[in-house]
């Protein structure tokens, strides 16, 4: 592995957390045939991806409050687009792991 | 991608206005029309349609179509209902990937769209791996024409030429037997924009009177025709991977953040133990988005090698400047274990600093259009 600074590696394990933490959530909850090391940190929710519907979103918003504490406001899309928006919602938010 | 003036139209289409010209493929098609600018904000914004005449087209048949595709293709072609379409890769030997595709199932037979080499390329690949299976390759890539329509109301110019039954049509399903000017045409709901985006199949007698009944029709919508310039950097903006540029020196769909498209219980296919291998050790490297933090307007050169505490870790391999964020973008083939989002690096020998993001870059407008409540004449 590269060399890299402490806190940068700190920050690393910190998101790593937090994506596969998502991933369990996403596969246990809406039952998906992949195992949560098969899914990459940019694959797409909707459309290609992993092709979840919109009542799969209800079901991610029920999710991410579970397991993280944080609430996706009904009216805001912008974290539902991939496992990393929904890892940069989590942790703007202050979610836990 | 190479640009020069070419009088020939590929689609069989007239142009209104004299492109600059693009060799994709080895196929030439616009590159621009106008303006990038212009263009960019017509797919973001409006309707877009381009020429696609680049892709390869071949129709597959027989007992074991379905075996044949399922052996090159990365996902597993048997899963795949009839009249709905896999967006995939075909496969190397080696595991990695040789061009990219859209995968139709049309019953008895399979349409194959290809693109990231060209024609010949693909029918000498096809040939090589058809034998053993009962099936057979029809080139039809001279008989069709290809366009696309993009667009947050892409939906709605097609929607007066062919009636509401296009607002049922799913992302990677089709329509068959349409009229539009008089022309008959196959939809495919795809499009590499993040958009609403169509994909239209018409014969090539047919072609221009349906390109030009688009433009008719779209005129009330301000639509444009747009090259391959704005395409690509949509493309690039909603992360979907362009084997021509970000793609084009990977080793394999796991660096490509493709992995979901693999299927573990499928039957042998090509290269299968060089991908059971890396889903054990994991790609040694990843593509990961970033933005350029200064005030630079300018996109950083594809290449450029990206340092961490002075120490090269990985290299740019697409960029643009970003029209809706303001600022330059791009991609980064970066170490495994350093391809995360919320991370600085520098590039430049440590002069311009960059900061990795989450794909898509951008939020699109289509992810608030609902076509059963909005018009395009009705919009903010």
């Amino acid at each position: 592995m590269p060399s890299a600074p402490a806190d940068v590696v700190a920050k690393i394990e910190e998101r790593k957390a937090v994506l596969n933490a998502i991933k369990e959530e996403l596969v246990e909850r809406l039952e998906l045939e992949f195992e949560p090391s098969d899914i990459d940190d940019d694959t797409f929710l909707f459309g290609g991806g992993l092709s979840l519907d919109s009542i799969d979103s209800m079901e991610i918003i029920i999710g991410m409050q579970g397991r993280f504490g944080v609430m996706i406001p009904e009216d805001d899309s912008s974290p539902l687009r991939t496992i990393n928006t929904l890892a940069d919602f989590v942790i703007q938010e202050g979610g836990t792991v | 991608m190479s640009t020069s003036a070419s009088p020939s139209a590929p689609g069989h289409v007239e142009y209104s206005s004299s492109p600059t010209f693009c060799s994709i493929d080895g196929v030439s098609v616009p590159a621009v029309y106008s303006s990038l600018e212009a263009e960019y904000h017509c797919i973001r914004e409006r309707i877009a349609i381009s020429d696609q005449s680049h892709f390869g087209k071949f129709h597959i048949s027989g007992s074991q179509a379905v075996d044949f595709l399922s052996y090159v293709n990365l996902p597993d072609i048997a899963r795949l209902a009839i009249g709905k379409t896999a967006s995939s890769f075909l496969l190397t030997e080696e595991g990695g990937v040789f061009c990219e595709c859209y995968v139709i199932a049309s019953g008895d037979s399979y349409l194959l769209l290809t693109e990231g080499k060209s024609r010949n390329e693909v029918a000498t690949y096809l040939e090589k791996y058809i034998g053993g299976f009962e099936a057979s390759i029809r080139d039809i890539t001279e008989n069709y024409s290809l366009f696309e329509l993009d667009g947050p109301y892409a939906w709605e110019v097609l929607k007066d030429l062919i009636g509401v039954k296009i607002l049922g049509l799913r992302y990677l399903e089709t329509l068959e037997n349409q009229r539009i000017g008089g022309a008959t045409v196959q939809i495919l709901r795809g499009g590499k924009t993040g958009e609403f985006g169509y994909c239209l199949i018409v014969s090539k007698e047919e072609a221009a009177q349906c390109w030009e009944a688009i433009l008719q029709a779209g005129e009330r919508y301000q639509l444009l025709p747009v090259g391959f310039s704005a395409l690509d950097l949509c493309r690039l903006e909603n992360r979907f991977p362009n084997l021509r540029l970000d793609c084009a020196n990977v080793a394999n769909p796991f660096e490509m953040n493709c992995r979901v498209m693999f299927d573990r219980e499928k039957d042998d296919h090509l290269g299968r133990s060089s991908i059971e291998a890396l889903q054990a050790e994991g790609p040694a490297k990843r593509l990961v988005g970033f933005v350029v933090q200064d005030d630079s307007q300018k996109a950083p050169e594809i290449g450029s090698k990206i340092l961490m505490a002075s120490e090269a870790v990985g290299e740019v391999v697409n960029s643009g400047f970003s029209f809706m964020l303001g600022k330059p973008i791009g991609l980064a083939l970066i170490a495994n274990e350093l391809a995360y989002v919320g991370l600085e690096f520098a590039l430049d020998g440590g002069a311009t600093k960059i900061s990795t993001v989450s794909a898509p870059f951008i939020y699109n407008k289509s992810m608030e259009i609902r076509p059963q409540e909005h018009s395009f004449h009705s919009r903010n």
